[in-house]
């Protein structure tokens, strides 16, 4: 599944499902007449054409965050955007949005929250058939190459030919890299990485430095770590995390693993996946082991994980950067201190975070004029000024160097614990194929065979026949859609 | 065999009394028959004997044991129920044996003689791999005999068991039912609404209204002497006659004087001069030839009449009331003809009107004695 | 008499055709046009943007050669088996139980409703919630009570039961509401006549209750049956996701996740047709068959 789905919209979805699985799965049993209906797909709030209601901005606010590039338009452009983030991170999108929409003459800006990263692709996928699609859909990471392979979109780079792709954070920008001529698909947004939260009280309980200024970040000091906090500390275990793919995916990429083969699928459609490499050996016995040694506290979701980490069952917590703020806020109310500290990694090899969270990507179907107002709200949206005061809104880590210079004189790092070794992770991770990420038409599939695979060690299995027989299925997926 | 004690029974339901205070013996083999109005409670009365349902005071005793908490299986008891109650998944034999295969307290060689012995008495060797659905009326009713039969109970209970019968049939499960008491000896009590199958049947006959017993006797005692106004009534068919008259004194004579005519009593005993109700069976009433009309009791019209067979059934006016007088079957009267009736005066009953309770038999106290002695 | 009548309602065939178009449309539209369509895709491999190509057979292909749809299968045969028997059974007995009841049945009767009157989204949220192996206020209780630790977010086998017991627990009260019904019909009798023979409450329900209900329960095991081969999504979905390891992929499931989470709408439709035709066989057979065993008075 998609990472950071939404439970409530997720919910939603299903209701809609359920009434269309009554169409598909009963349809001859000829007694429910109820049906899908796909009709409610486009009728969000984007206006077909050059509406004729001008948006009555006036510019007496700032024009300066975005350059101008289309004040030639006799027309306003109507530029309607579809965003997978909901909650107060969702609301901040919407007043973004609202915000960029009041200060920018010549668009009329519509938002909508569509739901997870999967309903609004779903969404912008039917808009695309019925040719009412967005002009800016906020889709993940793993979205990239089916858009791409799907002919459906525009790489953004075309559009917005006039950036600096230096100005973005290479780990956050290169992942939406694809293709022959290496363009990017999509600005990114939001971007995240995993990062280890801990409880500083539970350190000191356990005659650990709180401030963590000791810990190495490998998988023999993590354990050590977990040993002092059951045995010192009297935690039930040291951590947590949920069993969610892209963790996994993650510590291929630390240890500098490409995920699948093809340069993690960037040279061509991969075939294989690298479950039999050493690193994902490494990885899954100690992860197994800590689970067996009652270190490690199994959590089914992100929520759960969460929950246990408040709840002090357990110390530590592997979760997205995007949840820092929310997270920190919640161990305070607790009644604890939370840091921040490096993800660990195999000794061998550091070689950096692998990057998460969304971009914006531009649909075909829609008229240049669109388009190129769509490019500008997404460059708008990443710049250096909206991407520090997301972050800091958020805990999602500014894509835009600037925005780096901008928090510092702002104070914010001496003011965030942490957060600026959590940032560096990112920065300065080394650009290679495996750190890049990995490219696959279904992701989404790829990751739910693999958090299968671990449930099946979780329950007793061996580690490398579990892993041979993921890697077969895998493969086989792999083979089918290549 | 069983004698019966029914010890100030009550049973509530609610805000309904359906059994209001009930003392009853029945005796060790006895063919008692209660008999009542639908709603009076009997079937009630003969569910809490059965354990069906659970009085709120008072005790059920057999054979001098308090049974009141048992449970209905544990009483020995057997019931036939109206509508017959036979399992309708099951054969006739099935139906029968069910019970005893269940309890285990029987041998299969010994349910099987049984169940041979009592088809045989009952007379449906033929049915018994039949199912409900595949029996007339009167094949489910020995059906159900039967099973209740089977089983050697210490008491039977039938809860008007002939009346989802023709009335052909009725009569002749009767004659068997008498038989059958006479062969087997169990103490059995059956409710009927039904005063004629009450009278045929019973050795006694409890009249019960309004969840009270009016009385127990012999059929004959209870027709002659009823002790109250609602069992002369619902005794006897065609019913009792009932006037308001006032008793009156005079001379050394008493009479009963009603607004058209007089009647004069054999004795004053008990009596007073005031209102009462006076009861006469229409067979107690003749109708005096041409002649004789000058000294009839009571002058009358005559308003209907119905041809009984056997008899003939007039309702003549008399003031404002009807009596209903049984003449002869061949005799021949017009609507509107008037016609003198002489009432038998040593059958005049006498109620009080607010009670309904017997305060005179004209018979008088001694003959009614001697009734219930015979 | 009644034939010659029937013929003279309608003065003509065009005039009874146009009554029957509405509910005909109705069908055409809602029913007959998405099941050929559904025929139509499973012959697809389906690109994201419905861009398709015929491949004949190959998605059918495809599921009798993958080990995920095998084991869906399996899950789903165990599924329908244990929640068909097991509401059946928990259902009867607490109907009786309501049956028997002189005071206050109605309110046991609400008591025993209600699940089914609330939402499955709900309903899954709730027993996520008190069932959790870390957090639930149930797993503490099961655990000091009968020493059952729970772990059903590893443990397939748990997963499984847990979900089939959720399932039967929502499940109670449609059956209850029939089986109630059904046995009232019982002449009160010939309870009281097996009273009397001495025959015990359980034979009572055996021997005397079931046979005269059947019908019911006939009636009633469609049903379940049907339900519990569509009707399984929900929890599945809001409790388990199917898994651990697939030990909760129920067939319905499967389908979903194949054509909404993966795209893959030819492979979808196929699946449909599968559950389609083995839900057809079944009630086929469950009505040639256990339907002799119904007693119809």
């Amino acid at each position: 599944m998609v990472h950071d789905s939404d439970r409530l919209s997720d919910l939603l979805s299903r209701r809609k499902f359920l009434s269309m699985s009554g169409t598909v799965g009963a349809v001859a049993l000829a007694g429910c007449s109820s049906s899908g209906d796909d009709g409610d797909d486009g009728s969000t709030d984007n206006v077909d054409g050059g509406g004729d209601e001008s948006a009555d901005t006036d510019d007496t606010g700032g024009s300066d965050d975005a350059d101008d590039g289309n004040d030639d338009s006799g027309n306003d452009a109507s530029l309607s955007v579809w965003y997978s983030i909901g909650g107060d991170k969702g609301d901040l999108v919407a007043t973004l949005a609202e915000e960029y929409g009041e200060e920018t003459e010549g668009v009329a800006l519509s938002s909508s929250h569509e739901g997870s990263y999967g309903e609004t692709f779903d969404a912008t996928l039917r808009g695309i058939r019925n040719n009412d699609p967005p002009a800016l859909a906020h889709l993940n990471a793993v979205h990239t190459v089916p858009t791409y392979n799907s002919g459906s979109f525009q790489p953004i780079q075309s559009i917005i030919d006039d950036v600096n792709p230096d100005d973005y954070i290479g780990a956050a920008l290169d992942y939406y890299r694809v293709g022959e001529d290496n363009q990017f698909m999509a600005l990114p947004f939001n971007a995240s990485s995993p990062v280890l939260m801990y409880n500083k009280d539970a350190f000191e309980e356990a005659g650990l430095d709180p401030e963590g200024e000791e810990y190495e970040p490998t998988f023999q000091e993590f354990r050590n770590v977990c040993e002092a906090i059951v045995d010192d500390a009297g935690f039930d275990s040291g951590a947590t995390w949920g069993n969610i793919t892209w963790f996994v995916e993650n510590w291929f990429a630390l240890q500098n693993q490409p995920f699948v083969n093809n340069e993690n699928g960037r040279a061509e459609a991969p075939t294989e996946v690298n479950l039999d490499s050493d690193a994902a050996e490494r990885f899954y016995t100690w992860w197994m082991d800590l689970y067996d040694d009652d270190l490690y506290q199994l959590s089914d979701s992100w929520g759960d994980a969460r929950q246990a980490f408040v709840n002090q069952d357990a110390a530590m917590l592997i979760d997205s950067s995007s949840n820092i703020v929310a997270q920190r806020q919640a161990a305070e109310e607790a009644g604890y201190e939370m840091g921040l500290l490096e993800v660990p990694s195999s000794e061998e090899t550091w070689a950096g975070a692998l990057i998460g969270g969304g971009a914006m990507f531009v649909p075909r179907g829609i008229d240049d004029q669109t388009a190129r107002a769509a490019g500008e709200f997404a460059k708008w949206v990443a710049s250096p000024e909206q991407q520090a005061r997301w972050h800091q809104g958020t805990g999602y880590y500014p894509v835009h160097k600037d925005s780096i210079e901008i928090l510092e004189d702002d104070g914010w790092f001496e003011e965030q614990d942490g957060m600026r070794l959590a940032m560096d992770q990112l920065l300065d991770s080394e650009d290679t194929p495996a750190t890049r990420g990995a490219l696959i038409e279904d992701h989404g599939q790829v990751r739910d065979l693999l958090s299968n695979g671990a449930d099946r060690m979780f329950d007793g299995e061996d580690v490398s026949s579990v892993l041979s027989d993921v890697k077969s299925d895998v493969d086989e997926l792999l083979a089918r859609s290549a | 065999m069983t004698r019966i004690e029914l010890d100030g029974l009550v049973k509530e339901f609610d805000s309904l009394t359906a059994i209001d205070g009930v003392s009853l013996t029945i005796e060790d083999g006895e063919f008692l028959v209660l008999v009542g109005p639908s709603g009076c409670g009997k079937s009630t009365l003969m569910r809490t004997i059965a354990g069906l349902e659970t009085p709120t005071e008072g005790d059920v005793v057999l054979d001098g044991t308090a049974v009141t908490d048992w449970e209905p299986k544990d009483r020995n008891v057997a019931m036939v129920f109206q509508n017959y109650a036979l399992y309708p998944h099951m054969t006739a034999r099935r139906n029968m044996t069910f019970g005893m295969n269940s309890v285990g307290s029987f041998t299969d060689e010994e349910i099987d003689r049984r169940v041979e012995e009592t088809a045989d008495i009952l007379d449906i060797a033929d049915l018994l791999d039949r199912k409900p659905a595949e029996l007339s009326g009167g094949e489910k009713q020995r059906v159900a005999m039967g099973r209740a039969l089977l089983r050697d109970p210490d008491v039977f209970l039938l809860d008007e068991p002939l009346s989802n019968l023709d009335a052909k049939l009725r009569d002749q499960m009767r004659a068997e039912l008498q038989q059958l008491h006479k062969e087997i000896g169990t103490t059995t009590v059956y409710v009927t609404h039904d005063q004629t199958e009450a009278m045929t049947l019973g050795q006694r006959v409890a009249v019960m209204n309004d969840g009270e017993i009016q009385q127990v006797d012999s059929p004959q005692t209870l027709y002659d002497f009823p002790n109250t106004q609602f069992a002369a009534e619902f005794v006897g068919s065609p019913a009792m006659n009932v006037v308001p008259v006032l008793v009156e004194h005079a001379g050394d004579r008493w009479f009963a004087t009603h607004e058209q005519f007089r009647v004069p009593l054999p004795s004053g005993e008990g009596l007073a001069e005031r209102q009462f109700a006076m009861g006469v069976r229409p067979e107690d009433l003749h109708v005096v030839g041409e002649s004789q009309h000058e000294s009839a009791h009571i002058d009358g019209t005559v308003k209907v009449t119905e041809p009984q067979g056997d008899a003939l059934l007039v309702h003549c006016r008399v003031g404002n009331d009807t009596l209903r007088v049984l003449t002869d079957s061949r005799a021949s009267y017009e609507i509107g003809d008037s016609i003198g009736v002489n009432v038998d005066d040593r059958r005049v009953h006498l109620f009080d009107p607010d009670d309904g309770r017997t305060v005179y038999h004209s018979e008088g106290q001694q003959a009614r004695t001697e009734a219930i002695l015979e | 008499m009644s034939t010659i009548q029937r013929k003279e309602i309608f003065e003509s065939k065009w005039q009874a055709a146009l009554l029957v178009l509405p509910t005909l449309t109705v069908l055409a539209v809602f029913l007959y046009y998405p099941f050929v369509q559904t025929i139509d895709l499973a012959l697809q491999e389906t690109q994201l943007l419905g861009n398709a190509e015929y491949v004949g057979l190959s998605n059918f292909e495809q599921l009798l050669t993958s080990d995920r749809y095998r084991n869906s299968l399996w899950v789903t045969t165990w599924f329908a088996v244990l929640t068909v028997s097991g509401s059946l059974l928990v259902s009867t007995y607490l109907a009786f139980l309501i049956h028997e009841t002189v005071r206050g049945s109605s309110w046991y009767l609400i008591a025993a409703i209600w699940p089914y009157a609330l939402p499955m989204a709900v309903a899954g949220s709730i027993l996520n919630f008190i069932f959790h192996p870390e957090l639930g206020i149930f797993t503490n209780v099961l655990e000091v009570l009968f020493g059952v630790s729970l772990n059903w977010h590893v443990d397939g086998t748990q997963a499984f039961l847990l979900v089939s017991a959720a399932t039967i627990w929502k499940g109670i009260g449609y059956n209850v509401i029939f089986l109630v019904a059904a046995l009232g019909l019982v002449p009160e009798s010939l309870d009281e006549a097996a009273k009397l023979d001495g025959i015990g409450r359980t034979q009572r329900l055996v021997r005397i209750y079931l046979p005269l209900i059947s019908p019911t329960l006939v009636f009633l095991l469609i049903i379940n049956s049907i339900r519990s081969f569509f009707g399984g999504f929900s929890l599945v979905d809001i409790m388990t996701g199917g898994g651990p390891n697939e030990a909760t992929n129920l067939l319905i499931f499967n389908l979903y996740q194949d054509s909404f989470t993966y795209n893959q709408f030819g492979l979808g439709s196929a699946q449909s047709i599968v559950l389609f035709l083995v839900v057809s066989v079944l009630m086929y057979v469950q009505l040639k068959k256990v339907e002799k065993f119904a007693y119809y008075g």
